[in-house]
């Protein structure tokens, strides 16, 4: 059962849903690449134009959602299957089985990344000064660690469900909570500015994805306005490199967190 | 000299909610048998042998050689087995170790994908996946579900080398004419519990309902007492004690396993069709 991760990854990247996250990536980051050169002859890198946003929430949104449905559907599959009763009857941990599928949705995030971006990298580095491929190099690095983040949610979301419908479904869900929907009643709710020192932390710590947009903005030279409530506070208080630090912390912890609770669910489920 | 037994349960027990599926069951399974697990549905046969390759949670023990399930030691085929769409056969059979003990023809290319292949190729190639290991108990739920007239007999074929090799074999079916000549033992699953343990012979003469047969009939006239036809089928009434040769007799002179029903056309899809015992 060695190769289980080996198989899984296969069975992704071969799927005609991979491809089309890859080549719909590469189309819409190469157009807004391309209007950014065009309108303002830079993309601004450096600080934070309107095509580095663009390229900044497409780096973040899309490999994420990606990642995490892919899991999620993965785990659902496997265990509708019987891949994970035959794995299980033969001494293979739940642990082993979750941690399978989170690598392979996350090597398929990171396949897309590095095909969907590739052609940008390609014409960034004809038209940016160098200081900017390295800030788009941090992009890339945050969007690979959130996709990360978010295959380990899709895999919990997988031991919840029954089926492959229901794992699409909550998938789809859970993307839209962390990557949109509590920025969205955070903002709508105006709380930002009742909830404190500990508060501000609390509302990075409940959300990866938006733990990973503030570390990516910080690769910019993001001004506390872009930044938001949150960022800002973190930089203020603890610097930008601890502010780094803890909010790659918080992705790494998320991540971990999420496969073992992944692992223990499906380790008290029928297969 | 008494034979440690290799697979063995101690008070199995398992409910969905309020509804008793199983309520404390305990049966031994010897080295190198091959045992017919059947009954109508929903009797709780896959669930026996879920509990089996502890797969779903369960009270009491299960245990092999003694002590409980070590990695490797079961192999378990589930009822329902869909392999990703865009693998190869090759990578599911290197993925489980499978395919080592089935004969040349039986599992489809390996290099073709998963996609390509019928319900039936795959399951062989399911079949080819469990029975492969060198796990010392294999349990296989419905492995001739899906299967035409040749895969049928090559897979009880290939439970008959297993069992050659020590291997305890165990094999859910709501039908077991197929593995009347070869099994050691059938266990009729109904109402919670084992109604009938016993060897084929026995569980075939039980059968009080006849043995029905579809198209042309062979020459079994000295060993039938009786005949009626009932629409395409034919039901045949014969000595308790020959019963099992009856079958075999049957299977021999081509008759289609799928041509055969102990207890009436709708065989396995009614409560309580098993045998009177």
């Amino acid at each position: 059962m060695r190769g289980l991760a080996r198989f899984e990854t296969r069975a992704i990247l071969r799927g005609r849903w991979a491809t089309a996250a890859t080549v719909a990536l590469a189309v819409v980051a190469t157009v807004i690449t391309i209007t950014g050169l065009g309108s303002f002859r830079q993309l601004g890198l450096g600080s934070i134009g309107p095509a580095a946003v663009g390229l900044l929430n497409l780096a973040l949104l899309l490999p994420t959602g990606q990642a995490l449905l892919m899991a999620a559907m993965t785990v659902a599959s496997n265990r509708e299957g019987g891949l994970y009763a035959m794995a299980r009857a033969r001494g293979v941990r739940s642990s082993r089985l979750v941690a399978s599928a989170w690598w392979a949705a996350t090597l398929s995030a990171w396949t897309s990344i590095a095909g969907g971006f590739g052609l940008v990298a390609f014409i960034l580095a004809l038209n940016v000064p160098l200081a900017d491929l390295t800030t788009f190099a941090a992009l890339i690095a945050v969007s690979m660690a959130a996709a990360a983040t978010a295959a380990g949610l899709g895999a919990l979301v997988g031991t919840l469900v029954a089926t492959r419908l229901q794992a699409a479904m909550l998938g789809l869900g859970a993307w839209f909570v962390w990557a949109i929907g509590l920025d969205l009643v955070v903002l709508g709710l105006g709380v930002f500015s009742q909830l404190g020192a500990t508060g501000l932390v609390m509302a990075t710590v409940a959300n990866p994805l938006q733990a990973g947009r503030i570390l990516a903005l910080l690769a910019f030279d993001a001004s506390a306005t872009i930044l938001g409530p949150v960022g800002a506070f973190l930089v203020d208080s603890a610097g930008r490199g601890l502010a780094a630090l803890f909010l790659a912390g918080v992705m790494v912890a998320w991540t971990v967190a999420t496969i073992w609770l992944g692992a223990a669910v499906l380790h008290r489920r029928d297969l | 000299m008494v034979t440690e037994p290799r697979l063995s349960t101690r008070r199995l027990g398992k409910r969905y909610g309020q509804l008793v599926v199983l309520e404390s069951v305990s049966v031994d399974f010897a080295p190198g048998s091959l045992v017919a697990v059947t009954g109508p549905n929903g009797a709780g046969k896959s669930t026996l042998l879920a509990c089996l390759a502890g797969v779903i949670g369960h009270t009491g023990e299960v245990l092999v050689n003694s002590v409980p399930a070590g990695p490797g030691a079961i192999a378990y085929l589930p009822q329902r087995v869909q392999f990703p769409a865009n693998v190869l056969v090759g990578e599911v059979l290197d993925l489980f170790g499978g395919g080592s003990g089935v004969p040349a023809g039986f599992i489809p290319d390996r290099g073709r994908k998963i996609s390509e292949l019928s319900g039936g190729q795959r399951r062989r190639v399911a079949v080819a996946v469990s029975v492969g290991s060198e796990a010392e108990v294999v349990l296989l739920d419905e492995p001739l579900a899906n299967l035409d007239d040749q895969g049928r007999s090559e897979v009880v074929a290939i439970l008959d080398s297993l069992r050659a090799r020590g291997t305890t074999v165990v094999v859910a079916s709501p039908t077991v004419v197929d593995l009347l000549t070869m099994v050691d033992r059938v266990l009729v699953v109904a109402e919670g519990g084992i109604t009938f343990d016993g060897p084929a012979g026995r569980y075939f003469a039980g059968i009080k309902t006849g043995i029905w047969v579809r198209g042309t009939l062979p020459e079994v006239s000295r060993l039938i007492a009786d005949r009626r036809a009932v629409g395409e089928w034919q039901v045949l009434s014969c000595r308790e004690d020959r019963a099992a040769e009856l079958i075999s007799t049957l299977l021999a002179s081509g008759v289609a396993p799928s041509d055969i029903r102990l207890g009436g056309p709708d065989e396995g899809s009614r409560r309580g069709s098993g045998p009177e015992v």
